[in-house]
C-alpha cells in the first residue's frame, strides 16, 4: 500500500490533529528523518518536551508508533510524518535503529494497527484541505492588551498567593519543630499532606511537591540517616522560603532557579529565547535513563547526558520530562551508551544541570566508551560542594569518579578510591555485587548528599549497567 | 562557626522540640541570628542542615575489595552475552528448558563463566543450573546465605580423590559415578569413608551414583543401608539391590514379576506362545505403562529370559502380543545394556519405546550415544512426539550425528517443517530439535528452519548460534 494524502485524512483522529501535524512539515522539526527499503519511516521530531519524541510509520499497513504523550491515535507526530511521505518527500535510505526494531519486533501485526472500520466511518469529515485553509485569525490589538493586562492581573495575585504560602510555610516548620522531629516520623506523610495541600492552594506547585515526596524519601533512607535527613530537607525549606521573600537580592541566574524550583514555569521558547541561559553544542552521551513516579501522579522521565567533547560548561546535563501517570507506560527514549551531537540549552541556575535538547544534529549512534574526568572522590566532593554554595537547594547531583572501585564495608557497599569513599544506596536486584572488587572503574551516579545512586560504570570487564 | 558539640546540642533541641529543650541559638552562631528573631529556630536549623551538607563520609578503612564471585573460568565471548540475554533471562523462553539446558552443558564442556554484570539478569537460569555454570555461578545463588542457613558445599573446578568430599553434591555424585566406571570398589569405599557425617540429600545422590558397575561386591555396603536414618536413602539403596543380579532382592523383585506374567497362546494359523501383564486391582489403565516400566524395568534382561525358560529372542517374540510388556523389555534392553535388543526391539515395532523411557524420571540413560543409536529411529516415525521435547533433559548430550542426520532426513521432521505455518506446533519442538543436532549439522538445520517465520524459529536458531559461538570459544 502507497501512502496518499487520502489515506492520511481517512486515518486523523479530527481534524484539529491534522492542523497541528500541518505544522510539523517544515524539516527543521525533524533533526532526523529516515526510511528503509521495508516501507519504514522513522523520524525524530522535537516537541515541547526536553527530548525529540521518536515516530515511526509503516507505508506497508499504516502502522504507527511515537513515544510523545498524546492519548489522539494517530498523534499529530506520525500523521505529520505520513504526511509528508505521502507528498514524496525525499528520504533518506537507512539501516533500522534498534529502537525501530524493537518496535517492529513488538507490534502485533497489521490487523491490529487498522483503525475499524466503524469508528472511521463514524469521525467527523477531516481534510487536508481544511488543515491547510486554515489560517490564523488576524491579531487585535485592544484584545492581545486586555490579555496582556489580564496575565499581569493574574501573575501579581499568584505572586502575592506564593508570598503568603512561604509564610504559612515557615509557621509550620515551627510548629513542627516545636513538637520535636524525633516525633516526626509518625505524622510526617499526614503533616506533609497537609503542608503540601496549603502550597497547591497557594499556587506554589514546585515546593507542594517537594514536601508531598518527603515521606516517601525519609522513609526509603537508614534509619540511621533520617535525622540529618529530616534537619536538611525542613532547613531547606525554610532556606527557599526565606529566599523567595528576598529574591530581588539573589543573582538572576538563582533567581530564575528558585522561582522554577517554586512553581514558576519556563516554557521551551522562553528557555530558547533566555540570554543567561548556558548553550552548550557537543557530543553527548546517555548514561541513564530512568523513569520515577511521583506522589502527584506524574511520572518523571530523566535522561542523564555527559558531554563527551572538549566544548566549554557544564559536564553533565538531566533532560526531565513529565508525563500523566494515566497515559500508561511510556517507551524509553533514549537507552544509555547512546551519543549524540546536539545543543543543549540549560536551564538558568547557579549550578546549571537541567535542559532542554536545542538542535540535534545527525541521528544518535552507539559507538563511544565514556571516560569519567580525573577525579577521584575528594574531587569529586570538590565539585559538589561547589554546586552546592551556588545552589543551596541542590539535590540530586551528578558524580563521576576515575579509576575507582566498588567495596564492601559492614552496612553495604561504597564507591572508593584509596584515600576516601561514597556510600551506595543499596538495589534490592543485587545488580550492583559483581561489581565488588572489579578495579579501574571510570563510574558515574547521582549523589544526594548520603547516598550514591550509581547508575553507569565502564569497567575492565566492559560496561556495567543498573539491572 | 558551628562546632561539633554546638551541632550535637542543636540537634538534640530540635529533635525533642524547641518547647521543651530551646535551641541554643546564640550561643551556636555567636552574633550571626539576633536574639529576638522570631524565626530565630527556623535560621538555625537551616543554618544547622547546610553544615550537615558539607559534611564529608567517612573514610575506606574496613573496605574490603575481594571478588564476591570468585572464578576461574573464562568469562563466555562478549558475542554470547546478548544471546544468552534473550534466550535465557525469561523474557522470551523459559530458562529451564532444553535450551538452557544445552547451553549450561556446553559451558560447563569448555569450562566458561557468564559475565559476572549478567548474573541478576539471568537470576533464574544461574538458579537452575548453577552447578554447571562455575564457582561464580554457585557464589551468585548463594549471596543470601546467613550463618543461620549455610550451604556448607563449595564448588569445585577441578575434582580429584583430594577435594571431592567438598564439591556440590552434583559434582560429587559426578565424580563418583565416573571413578565407577574405572574403580567401582574404590568409588564405594570413598563414599563409604563420608557416608555417616554426610545429610541425607548428599546420602541419597551418593548411593544412586553407585548405580553405575554395580556388582555383587556393592551388597554388604547396600544391605547395611537398610537401617539408615532418612526413607529416601533406604529406599535407593533396596533399589539398586533389586537390580544386583543374584541379590535376594532382585530374585524377589524377580518372583513377583513372573507371577504377573500370564502365558496365552496366540495366532490363528500358527499357534504361539504369548505373554501378558497383570496389573494389581489399585493401577487405574492409564498408570499401567508408568508402573510396570518403574516396577520391572530394572530386572536383568537376562535373568528375566531365565526365569521365564525362554530365549531372548522368544521373550521378544512372546511380548509382542502386550505393548506395555514389550516396553518393559525394551527398558530392560536399555538397563542391561544390550543395546542391540533394544535396536531390534524399536525395529520390529517398538517405534516409540524411548518416549517411555524418556518420560520415566526413575530410568537413568548409561550410555546416551549407544541408546541413541538403538532407541532413535526416526526413519519409523509417523510423526515427531511431543516426547522429543524432553529427549535432550533426559540424554544431556546432542544424538550421534548419525542418528541426527536420519531424524533431519526423516518424513515426519519435514511433514513437521512443511506443516508448521499450518499447525503451529511449539516452538520448543524446534529449539529442543536444535539442542540434539550435534555441531556438524547445524548449518544443514539452520537452512531447514530458515523459511519458518521467527515465532516458531527465533528461539532454535538464536540457540544453534549461542552454541556455537560457545564451543567455539
Amino acid at each position: 500500500m502507497s501512502l496518499t494524502l487520502a489515506k492520511v485524512e481517512e486515518i486523523a483522529p479530527d481534524q484539529s490533529s491534522l492542523s497541528a501535524a500541518r505544522k510539523l512539515l517544515n524539516p527543521r522539526s525533524w533533526p532526523v528523518i529516515a526510511g528503509s527499503d521495508a516501507g519504514l519511516v522513522w523520524g525524530e521530531c522535537q516537541g515541547s518536551g526536553s527530548q525529540p519524541y521518536r515516530v515511526v510509520i509503516s507505508e506497508t499497513d499504516l502502522g504507527y508508533k511515537c513515544t510523545c504523550p498524546s492519548r489522539k491515535f494517530p498523534c499529530k507526530h506520525a500523521l505529520a510524518l505520513m504526511w509528508m511521505r505521502a507528498e514524496g518527500r525525499a528520504i533518506d535510505k537507512q539501516p533500522q535503529p534498534d529502537w525501530v526494531n524493537d518496535w517492529l519486533g513488538r507490534r502485533r501485526g497489521p490487523g491490529a494497527a487498522r483503525s475499524a472500520p466503524d469508528k472511521a466511518e463514524a469521525k467527523a469529515k477531516v481534510s487536508i484541505d481544511a488543515a491547510l485553509e486554515q489560517e490564523s485569525p488576524a491579531p487585535d490589538p485592544k484584545a492581545q492588551a486586555r490579555a496582556a493586562a489580564q496575565r499581569e492581573r493574574n501573575r501579581a495575585e499568584r505572586e502575592a498567593a506564593i508570598l503568603a504560602g512561604v509564610e504559612e510555610l515557615d509557621l509550620w516548620i515551627l510548629d513542627q519543630l516545636e513538637r520535636g522531629l524525633a516525633g516526626f516520623q509518625s505524622v510526617a506523610r499526614e503533616q506533609c499532606g497537609l503542608a503540601a495541600r496549603r502550597l497547591v492552594d497557594a499556587k506554589a506547585s514546585g515546593l507542594a511537591s517537594r514536601i508531598e515526596q518527603l515521606p516517601a524519601a525519609l522513609f526509603g533512607l537508614p534509619e540511621a540517616l533520617r535525622t540529618d535527613f529530616l534537619i536538611e530537607k525542613l532547613g531547606e525549606l525554610h532556606l527557599i522560603a526565606e529566599a523567595y521573600r528576598r529574591q530581588a537580592e539573589l543573582p538572576e541566574a538563582l533567581k530564575t532557579d528558585l522561582r522554577l524550583m517554586v512553581g514558576w514555569t519556563m516554557t521551551r521558547e522562553e528557555l530558547l529565547s533566555e540570554p543567561q541561559a548556558t548553550r552548550v553544542r557537543d557530543r553527548w552521551m546517555v548514561l541513564a535513563a530512568t523513569q520515577e513516579i511521583q506522589p502527584d501522579k506524574l511520572r518523571r522521565l530523566e535522561t542523564w547526558l555527559a558531554r563527551l567533547g572538549e566544548a566549554d560548561g557544564p559536564r553533565f546535563a538531566v533532560l526531565m520530562d513529565f508525563v500523566p501517570v494515566s497515559v500508561g507506560a511510556v517507551g524509553k527514549t533514549y537507552s544509555a551508551g547512546e551519543t549524540l551531537e546536539a545543543e543543549l540549552v540549560f536551564y538558568p541556575s547557579g549550578a546549571p544541570l537541567r535542559a532542554i535538547i536545542a538542535e540535534q544534529f545527525g541521528s544518535m549512534t552507539k559507538e563511544g566508551h565514556w571516560q569519567a574526568p580525573p577525579d577521584d572522590v575528594s574531587g569529586a566532593l570538590d565539585r559538589y560542594e561547589a554546586s552546592l554554595s551556588t545552589r543551596p537547594w541542590l539535590s540530586d547531583w551528578p558524580i563521576a569518579i576515575h579509576n575507582a572501585v566498588v567495596a564492601r564495608v559492614t552496612d553495604g557497599l561504597v564507591l572508593s578510591d584509596s584515600k576516601a569513599a561514597l556510600p551506595i544506596k543499596s538495589k534490592e536486584d543485587d545488580a550492583l555485587l559483581p561489581l565488588v572488587g572489579v578495579g579501574g572503574i571510570d563510574a558515574f551516579g547521582v549523589w544526594d548528599g548520603r547516598r550514591l545512586d550509581l547508575k553507569f560504570a565502564e569497567t575492565p570487564l566492559g560496561r556495567w549497567l543498573p539491572g | 562557626m558551628l562546632d561539633a558539640a554546638a551541632a550535637e546540642t542543636l540537634t538534640r533541641s530540635v529533635m525533642l522540640g524547641t518547647a521543651r529543650a530551646a535551641a541554643p541559638v546564640q550561643k551556636a552562631f555567636g552574633g550571626l541570628i539576633a536574639p529576638d528573631d522570631p524565626k530565630a529556630a527556623l535560621k538555625a536549623l537551616a543554618l544547622l542542615g547546610q553544615h550537615n551538607r558539607f559534611r564529608r563520609p567517612a573514610g575506606v578503612a574496613a573496605a574490603s575489595v575481594e571478588s564476591l564471585f570468585p572464578d576461574e573460568r573464562a568469562i563466555v565471548p562478549e558475542a554470547a552475552r546478548l544471546l544468552l540475554l534473550s534466550l535465557l533471562s525469561g523474557k522470551s523462553g523459559d530458562p529451564t528448558d532444553a535450551v538452557a539446558l544445552a547451553v549450561a552443558d556446553a559451558m560447563e564442556r569448555r569450562r566458561l563463566r557468564l559475565h559476572p554484570f549478567d548474573l541478576a539478569r539471568l537470576e533464574d537460569f544461574v538458579k537452575a543450573h548453577a552447578d554447571q555454570l562455575g564457582a561464580s555461578a554457585v557464589a551468585w545463588t548463594q549471596r543470601h546465605a546467613t550463618a543461620t542457613t549455610p550451604d556448607t558445599y563449595s564448588f569445585v573446578e577441578t575434582i580429584d580423590e583430594t577435594n571431592w568430599m567438598h564439591g556440590r553434591p552434583a559434582q560429587r555424585a559426578a565424580f563418583i559415578r565416573g571413578l565407577r566406571a574405572t574403580d567401582a570398589a574404590h568409588a564405594r569405599a570413598l563414599v563409604e569413608g563420608v557416608f555417616a557425617s554426610e545429610q541425607a540429600p548428599v546420602r541419597l545422590v551418593l548411593v544412586k551414583a553407585l548405580s553405575e558397575n554395580l556388582s555383587l561386591a556393592d551388597q554388604p555396603f547396600l544391605e547395611g543401608l537398610a537401617k539408615d536414618r532418612a526413607p529416601t536413602v533406604r529406599e535407593a539403596a533396596e533399589g539398586l539391590l533389586a537390580r544386583l543380579p543374584g541379590s535376594p532382592q532382585a530374585a524377589k523383585l524377580l518372583q513377583e514379576c513372573l507371577s504377573r506374567i500370564k502365558r496365552v497362546s496366540a495366532g490363528v494359523l500358527r499357534r504361539r506362545t504369548a505373554l501378558q501383564l497383570e496389573y494389581p486391582a489399585t493401577v487405574k489403565e492409564w498408570q499401567r505403562e508408568a508402573w510396570a516400566i518403574s516396577t520391572f524395568g530394572t530386572i536383568a534382561l537376562d535373568d528375566f529370559a531365565k526365569g521365564l525358560e525362554l530365549s531372548i529372542d522368544d521373550v521378544a517374540a512372546a511380548t509382542a502380543y502386550d505393548q506395555i510388556l514389550s516396553t518393559v523389555l525394551a527398558v530392560q534392553a536399555s538397563q542391561s545394556r544390550r543395546y542391540d535388543v533394544l535396536a531390534r526391539l524399536v525395529r520390529e515395532g517398538l517405534v516409540y519405546a524411548w518416549v517411555a523411557m524418556v518420560q520415566a524420571d526413575d530410568i537413568d540413560i548409561l550410555d546416551p550415544a549407544a541408546w541413541s543409536a538403538a532407541a532413535i529411529q526416526p526413519d519409523l516415525w509417523r510423526e515427531i512426539p511431543g516426547a522429543v521435547m524432553r529427549l535432550y533433559a533426559k540424554l544431556r548430550a546432542p544424538l550421534p550425528a548419525p542418528t541426527a542426520e536420519q531424524l533431519l532426513a526423516s518424513k515426519a521432521w519435514l511433514d513437521l517443517l512443511g506443516l508448521a505455518e499450518q499447525n503451529m506446533p511449539d516452538p520448543l519442538m524446534f529449539s529442543t530439535i536444535a539442542t540434539l543436532v550435534p555441531q556438524a549439522l547445524r548449518d544443514a538445520l539452520r537452512k531447514q528452519l530458515a523459511p519458518l517465520s521467527a515465532d516458531l524459529n527465533a528461539r532454535a536458531l538464536a540457540a544453534l548460534s549461542l552454541l556455537d559461538i560457545i564451543e567455539a570459544a
